[in-house]
């Protein structure tokens, strides 16, 4: 089967190796990651449950 | 034996009873909803067939835990009628009937419901066919259902469906309706009990919740909904209401966002085990003119894949309608998204208004085994999409999937898969577990790559078991470099086991 090549997985190939200063800038990188975390902690937070709903009766 | 063609006015009196005569039924929701799925726009049903004097064991049931100890006689048979999409008459019928070959006649059978001998709420287990998978704005997808064999005087038909019922208001509200939907699917699948009503009530609480005797029943809580889950034999996943806006009234509702139950339902699909939500109902009281909300449990049990072909970040997206068994309206009921958090559902229809109605809550069944959550596994994917796009930038086409399947399911793709023979073996040759989420990114219609993780796992442990990887070799040397070099910084993404997920995506890259 054909594999996919940069070409097929970026909307603008030819701008990939020009663009993103997060894969050279330390600082900028850091400052990603966190923001993946805080988006994961969103995620996670869905879990959470709100007691104030747990005592309302469902009785239609 | 009565043998009707299918009209408004035989249908009525076949849905009667001793207590609930003809002219009463059209007064129910339940009535107008069989008209219409039952009618010409749906199965085209065009005859009733009666049989009387049915013994069904699930009113049986009842009937001896609550209607025996009445004063008056409240009947143990009931009345079962059938829905055929052929016309024929009684002659035809009994004549197909000593026939012991197959013939086409059968094929027309469209399933069945019971009529519970008591006031009003009549509709007892009905088993219905459900309308056909295509149709021409998308594909359904009931993946809800089970097999039923169905036995009409001396022969065995066999139905996909899943059970139906109305609450008796009595023994069960529409919570127990739900729970029991979900038992119907879940006692063949994995082999929990499947119990009656009165008993799901029973096991969900011993008193209700202000204090009052169990029966009559106003109604469970969703701890009581959970509880009734888990003594049948599943573990309840439960989620609440995050967001907050003005609902159609101007007061302050609590809502799911329509993106995650799209999630949710994409993501359980595949094991078929029907979903409970928590909906939010309008209503209208025709003596004051005042609309008002109410608080109502239904089950999902399968979705519509639309057929628009926008950009989006997550495969669910693309969910357009789901399927409900709701118990004040009937099996397989068509809910539509509206505004985030919007449902225009059969009570949305019937309201004079058409107020949207809201989804407040959502029980998940799994399996006890099933530790894994939905999100969890939706984290990790986060962090490997930070990844991606820190590694190619923005311009890097990414829609994910995740759904949790049963890795023999998962094997026979892989089967029928484009993938190379040597992957192929590799994968069904090896050791899974009866459980596996499958993360999958999509570059359009094209895999990338295809996570499989063990859903029997420990949370904080690395639980990725594979990466299927569809890339050229210079991809991937660039993905395994990018990331090697930067470990450091991006083991964070990946919690407690950080170093070991970046380990496992440069070992499997």
């Amino acid at each position: 089967m054909s594999k996919l090549g940069f070409s097929d997985i970026l909307k603008n190939a030819a701008s990939f190796s020009a663009q993103s200063s997060i894969k050279e800038d330390k600082m900028e990188l850091k400052k990603f990651v966190n923001e993946a975390i805080k988006k994961q902690a969103e995620i996670l937070k869905l879990k959470d449950i709100d007691e104030n709903q747990l005592k309302i009766v469902i009785k239609l | 034996m009565e043998v009707l063609p299918f009209t408004p006015e035989n249908l009525a009196h076949a849905l009667s009873n001793e207590l609930t005569t003809a002219d009463i039924i059209p007064n129910k929701q339940q009535y107008y909803y069989y008209l219409n799925y039952l009618g010409e726009g749906g199965l085209s049903a065009r005859t009733i067939v009666i049989e009387e004097n049915y013994i069904s064991k699930d009113f049986l049931h009842d009937h001896a835990s609550y209607y025996v100890l009445c004063f008056k006689d409240y009947k143990k048979v009931c009345r079962r009628v059938h829905f055929f999409s052929e016309a024929f008459d009684e002659q035809t019928l009994r004549s197909n009937l000593l026939s012991a070959e197959e013939i086409p006649f059968w094929e027309s059978y469209l399933g069945f419901t019971v009529v519970r001998p008591i006031p009003y709420t009549v509709i007892g287990y009905t088993v219905l066919r459900t309308y056909t998978e295509a149709d021409a704005d998308g594909q359904r997808n009931y993946w809800g259902l089970r097999k039923y064999k169905v036995h009409f005087f001396g022969h065995e038909l066999v139905l996909k469906s899943l059970a139906f019922q109305e609450q008796d208001s009595v023994l069960a509200a529409c919570a127990t309706s739900a729970i029991w939907f979900t038992l119907n699917k879940a006692s063949i699948d994995f082999s929990t009990i499947l119990k009656v009503p009165s008993e799901i009530t029973k096991d969900a609480a011993k008193l209700q919740t202000d204090g009052n005797r169990l029966f009559p029943n106003k109604g469970l809580t969703l701890p009581q909904i959970s509880q009734a889950i888990h003594i049948a034999g599943l573990a309840p996943e439960v989620r609440t209401a995050t967001e907050q806006k003005e609902d159609a009234l101007g007061d302050r509702t609590l809502y799911v966002k329509s993106e995650f139950v799209k999630k949710i339902v994409n993501a359980y699909a595949p094991i078929g085990i029907p979903i409970i939500i928590g909906i939010k109902v309008p209503m209208y009281d025709n003596s004051t003119g005042n609309s008002f909300y109410g608080f109502h449990a239904v089950t999902i049990l399968g979705h519509k894949i639309g057929n628009g072909n926008g950009q989006f970040a997550w495969k669910s997206d693309n969910i357009a309608k789901f399927y409900i068994h709701d118990d004040q309206h009937g099996p397989f009921a068509r809910v539509k998204f509206l505004e985030d958090g919007e449902l225009q559902t059969p009570w949305t229809d019937s309201h004079p208004q058409h107020l949207p109605s809201y989804v407040t809550s959502l029980v998940i069944p799994v399996y006890p085994k099933i530790r894994i959550t939905y999100e969890d596994i939706e984290s990790i994917v986060i962090g490997v999409y930070y990844i991606l796009i820190a590694a190619f930038g923005e311009n890097l086409e990414q829609q994910w999937d995740i759904q949790i399947k049963y890795s023999e399911d998962y094997k026979k793709e892989i089967l029928v898969s484009n993938l190379e023979d040597t992957d192929k073996l590799s994968i069904i040759c090896s050791n899974m577990p009866k459980y596996i989420w499958i993360s999958t990114l999509y570059s359009g219609e094209n895999k990338v790559l295809e996570f499989v993780f063990d859903a029997t796992g420990v949370k904080n442990a690395m639980i990725g078991l594979r990466l299927n990887t569809f890339l050229d070799e210079d991809v991937k040397t660039y993905i395994k470099e990018f990331t090697s070099e930067r470990t450091d910084d991006l083991k964070s993404l990946f919690g407690a086991s950080g170093i070991k997920y970046i380990d496992f995506l440069i070992k499997h890259l």
